[in-house]
């Protein structure tokens, strides 16, 4: 399961197949948020290729979600909630 | 439960340090890269475990034995006498007891559990080390997983801005 195979997290003590494996369990909300610890995990956060096997597991674990959109207040950005068990 | 039944098929197990453990063949098999050896008959008296560590390994093989006889195929489990849900019960307690070690064991069992294609060690693992970074503050997570920050401080303030709700 090759991702993102740029240089990234080579001092973590993880190669980089294994963040995947990690990032993968993560719920959307943490994984907008870990877009903002690195540029690597941003791009491996959000290509393509990954967003498709997220969405994959997330339907293979069939738990129900909700997801409920929103503009803000402000009406400058957007709020997204997410339900999962 | 570890005693050795006769007509039981026994695996040896090597670690690159030089420790061997002999391992019942069923229980060997709950890594799905062993099994595959076994099944293709690469394996011989003795698979040695490239990678993996004494340590590691006996704590893998440690995982394996409690697990086996509940996804084992084998028809004729031998606690047939506990109910499967006091069973499953039990296994969850004795997972979150055996995940309690610190960061190095923990991503040495991911990378183990990887190799080894044991998907409920690698679930279990995976999803641990998830749940206790997943709420930390973006420090946090750089220290945990060893990972620098090297957005200028403008670039961070965007990807913020761009995903603000996620830092509500």
């Amino acid at each position: 399961m090759a991702i993102c195979r740029e240089k990234t997290t080579a001092a973590s003590g993880l190669p980089d197949e294994m963040m995947t494996e990690l990032f993968l369990r993560l719920p959307v909300r943490s994984l907008l948020r870990f877009r903002a610890v690195c540029r690597s995990w941003a791009a491996t956060l959000s290509s393509e290729e990954f967003c498709a096997l997220h969405m994959a597991k997330a339907d293979a674990d069939s738990v129900p979600r909700l997801l409920f959109v929103a503009p803000t207040t402000g009406y400058d950005s957007t709020a997204v909630y997410s339900c999962s068990t | 439960m570890a005693t050795r039944e006769a007509g039981k098929k026994m695996i040896m197990l090597k670690s690159p340090d030089g420790m061997e453990f002999e391992v019942e063949e069923a229980v060997a098999m709950e890594s799905q890269t062993i099994r595959k050896m076994i099944e293709d008959d690469c394996a011989d008296t003795a698979i040695l475990i490239p990678n993996i560590n004494s340590k590691i390994l006996s704590r893998v093989i440690e995982y394996c034995n409690k697990h086996v006889p509940t996804t084992g195929a084998t028809g004729a489990a031998a606690s047939d006498t506990v109910a499967p849900a006091a069973l499953a019960e039990d296994l969850k307690i004795w997972d979150a007891e055996f995940i309690k070690v610190n960061r190095a064991t923990r991503f040495d069992l991911i990378q183990a559990a990887s190799y080894l294609n044991i998907k409920g060690l690698l679930d279990l693992t995976s999803q641990t080390t998830i749940d206790t970074i997943s709420d930390n503050s973006l420090e946090e997570i750089r220290s945990f997983l060893s990972t620098k920050n090297d957005y200028l401080p403008e670039e961070e303030q965007t990807i913020r801005r761009e995903n603000q709700w996620a830092f509500q």
